[in-house]
């Protein structure tokens, strides 16, 4: 995360990870902020690439703080909160975006949510609630986006 | 059928909260956001904001939310091009990301409609045309998983094969085996690339049996019972190994 923002203000970075200490290239955790909503609107995602590199394939999302009033789940998603609305911290979690029969991962962007209950009220805990539950043990090198706070609101 | 007077309270209430939990509204800084009742693709909420300009003039933006929808489907350079044919019924402006305009608080309910209304759909543009070209992204695995399998001087891509019809059907790759060809076809579960692979696959097949022909697919399962359809040929999945491409080729 640089200083160079694009217009919207929009920051994301791609972090490859390693497996057993070898870097698996098309394994990514990517994030997303802006950089004018300091300790909001905040994504972490981790996805792979298909074959050929050619697509990336989402498997888990943490949004937290979203802006975007939440996320709307399907309504043939599994488990309690099917056709439901989830509040702004959400995870879309894999076992609920994934087909077992099928063995894929169901279609679109991660369509499935639930809440998010743990208390996270600043970027260090959603890092570390990330680092917990998509297992990354030394997440704590992500860091704390550049946001821009503005003294005078 | 809805029987007069027969909706419960229960039915009442249930109505009553959805309907007001319908819109949300929040305060960032001087800025407001705005959540509506319009899904994007990935289910999140279509979201306008409006911030203060000088006097009555506000300013409502999509604040980048269609460009971040379409650039996490890695077609941002869509956007400005499918934003401004979209802006031209709708009477907004697209900039580099964010789809505005700048209003008065007399026609801010409008300006809400419009901003949201053309975020919503050139993020469902976009998207639904993404969908569309899956067969040309599974082509283009097909031909990368082809390559490494049999080698890039045996597979041909871009060929087309005459039918019994006489109609020349284009087809994903031909690899050259030693006695025979194989001929690959990437086939997504929409309806018209099912039906196409369908009729090329019986065309081809009329005229000779010394070609095979492979569907290669996302998945069978997804298909259901359209996979008949792409009888005579074998079909095989993208997750499937290098051994069974070559099986199905032999």
């Amino acid at each position: 995360m640089d200083g160079a923002y694009p217009v919207d203000g929009y920051i994301r970075y791609y972090v490859p990870l390693d497996i057993d200490g070898i870097t698996e290239a098309g394994l990514n955790l990517s994030g997303g902020a802006y950089a004018r909503l300091p300790e909001r609107h905040v994504t972490l995602e981790l996805s792979i690439q298909g074959h050929g590199g050619i697509r990336r394939i989402r498997l888990v999302r943490i949004d937290w703080r979203s802006l975007k009033g939440g996320h709307s789940n399907d309504r043939r998603c599994a488990g309690p909160w099917a056709g439901k609305r989830v509040p702004e911290t959400h995870f879309h979690r894999f076992d609920l975006n994934w087909i077992e029969s099928e063995r894929r991962m169901r279609k679109g962007k991660l369509p499935c949510a639930e809440p998010i209950d743990e208390l996270i009220p600043t970027f260090e805990d959603l890092i570390s609630f990330a680092g917990i539950h998509l297992n990354i043990k030394n997440i704590n090198i992500v860091p704390r986006p550049n946001w821009e706070y503005d003294l005078f609101p | 059928m809805i029987a007069a007077g027969s909706i419960s309270h229960e039915i009442q209430g249930a109505v009553e909260s959805a309907v007001r939990d319908l819109v949300h509204v929040t305060r960032v800084g001087e800025a407001y956001y705005v959540n509506l009742p319009m899904l994007y693709p990935d289910g999140s909420f279509v979201t306008v904001r409006i911030d203060r300009m000088t006097g009555t003039g506000i300013r409502v933006s999509d604040a980048g939310f269609a460009y971040r929808e379409v650039d996490d489907l890695d077609a941002s350079r869509s956007f400005k091009r499918t934003a401004n044919k979209v802006a031209e019924t709708t009477g907004v402006d697209v900039g580099e990301r964010v789809i505005s305009v700048e209003a008065n608080i007399e026609t801010i309910e409008r300006a809400i409609f419009d901003v949201a209304g053309t975020s919503w759909r050139v993020a469902n543009v976009i998207s639904e045309r993404i969908f569309e070209e899956d067969d040309v992204v599974l082509s283009a695995e097909l031909s990368t998983r082809l390559k490494a399998v049999f080698g890039s001087d045996k597979v041909c891509e871009g060929e087309k094969i005459v039918g019994a019809s006489t109609v020349e059907w284009p087809v994903s790759a031909i690899v050259l085996l030693e006695e025979h060809k194989a001929v690959f076809q990437a086939v997504n579960d929409q309806a018209n690339s099912i039906y196409r692979a369908s009729t090329a696959f019986r065309d081809i097949s009329s005229v000779t049996k010394q070609i095979r022909l492979i569907a290669f697919v996302r998945s069978k399962a997804i298909l259901g019972p359209r996979l008949a359809l792409l009888a005579p040929a074998r079909v095989v999945e993208e997750g499937q190994s290098d051994e069974s491409l070559r099986k199905a080729a032999a």
